[in-house]
């Protein structure tokens, strides 16, 4: 019965352990996505590309990144190569099958800002 | 941004579509998405484009009303836009309702559409007819192969290209004899066209009457000093086509 119980115990442990565990890289992949947002909405372009290509890298903080990625490409502008950089923020959001960006995506077409690709690279 | 728009949006985005429509932004691309995930009373909406000065949005008018679920307004227009229009430029808008009148004919119970396309087959303008005889062709109508095979030895060499071009496309295998002819054309796109389009058929007995008929081709641009087309990589891809029948 002792026996049974410490196992019980050091099972109990370890899921906790890896829980916790588990719950630390979320928060800390959060963390990362956060700061790669913040760099998406910088004017330099090579700076906010090199951030939307490094945000496919983390799937599960969908919510978030999607939150992001409308947020900037409805708020912000780019020093050169805005459309283009428009143009990946779209993709990034079709990649992730975020609905509710049609109605932000639509205002912007309505807003005149460009969308095309402008850039040779 | 217009591809996203395309690839996310469901009908609750048609109303501010058909603004931004009305507002003359991204006409041709909207219309196009209007027409994928539009209720059908849209197809109303969409056909008033149909006369629009710029070329790619009465396309996109076409390629709408191949994708939205109202026939009853669809086919009219698309049939208006089939026919009309004999300058160069207009082909690419006649095509895409011969292309969008196909897929109407190939739903369910789309006698109808297949009723209106078989007078059109008769039209006297041989553009219209073989678009329109192609529509039928794609849906497997006997009455649109018989039309094709006919038109394969139409003066207009730009008609006997879409009439072999649509056989290929049809794969029928029942016009093998007539597609072999045009290996023989003064037109060397049309011999082009053939060669693919026998390649289509997937038969590879085919294949030493295409390498020869390559291989004629050569002489002949060489003859007339053409130099204007290299049928080597439609060749490959006819064999490779042929062979693929072979494997299965």
């Amino acid at each position: 019965m002792n026996g049974w119980t410490s196992r019980v115990g050091l099972l109990t442990v370890a899921g906790a352990v890896a829980l916790l565990a588990g719950l630390a890289h979320g928060q800390d992949d959060a963390s990362k996505v956060r700061a790669l947002i913040r760099d998406l909405k910088d004017p330099d372009f090579d700076k906010a590309y090199g951030a939307a290509e490094q945000l496919r890298k983390y799937p599960q903080q969908r919510a978030l990144i999607v939150a992001g990625l409308i947020d900037t490409i409805t708020t912000r502008d780019w020093k050169r190569c805005a459309g283009d950089m428009r143009q990946t923020i779209a993709g990034a959001l079709e990649e992730l099958k975020a609905k509710e960006a049609v109605v932000p995506l639509l205002d912007l077409v309505k807003s005149g800002k460009s969308i095309e690709h402008e850039c040779a690279e | 941004m217009l591809a996203t728009i395309n690839a996310l949006a469901d009908f609750s985005h048609s109303k501010a579509m058909a603004d931004l429509v009305v507002a003359g932004k991204w006409k041709g691309e909207l219309l196009v998405t209007l027409g994928k995930v539009g209720p059908p009373r849209y197809a109303n909406f969409i056909g008033r484009y149909k006369d629009d000065p710029d070329l790619s949005v009465r396309q996109a008018v076409a390629a709408a009303l191949g994708l939205i679920d109202n026939e009853t307004i669809a086919v009219p227009v698309l049939i208006q836009l089939l026919s009309r229009g004999d300058k160069k430029e207009d082909f690419a808008v006649r095509w895409e309702a011969g292309s969008s009148l196909a897929k109407l004919a190939g739903r369910k119970g789309s006698e109808g559409v297949r009723r209106r396309l078989t007078d059109l087959v008769q039209e006297r303008n041989p553009m219209t007819a073989v678009l329109a005889a192609r529509a039928l062709g794609a849906v497997g109508d006997a009455r649109g192969l018989a039309k094709l095979r006919e038109l394969t030895s139409h003066g207009d060499a730009a008609v006997r290209q879409e009439a072999v071009l649509a056989l290929g496309e049809a794969a029928d295998t029942g016009s093998r004899e007539v597609l072999v002819r045009r290996l023989k054309d003064d037109s060397l796109t049309v011999r082009g066209c053939a060669v693919y389009a026998l390649g289509r058929l997937g038969d590879p007995s085919l294949i030493p009457i295409l390498s020869k008929a390559v291989e004629e081709s050569a002489g002949y641009e060489e003859k007339y000093g053409l130099q204007a087309f290299d049928l080597r990589e439609t060749l490959q891809e006819a064999i490779a086509g042929a062979q693929k029948s072979r494997g299965r």
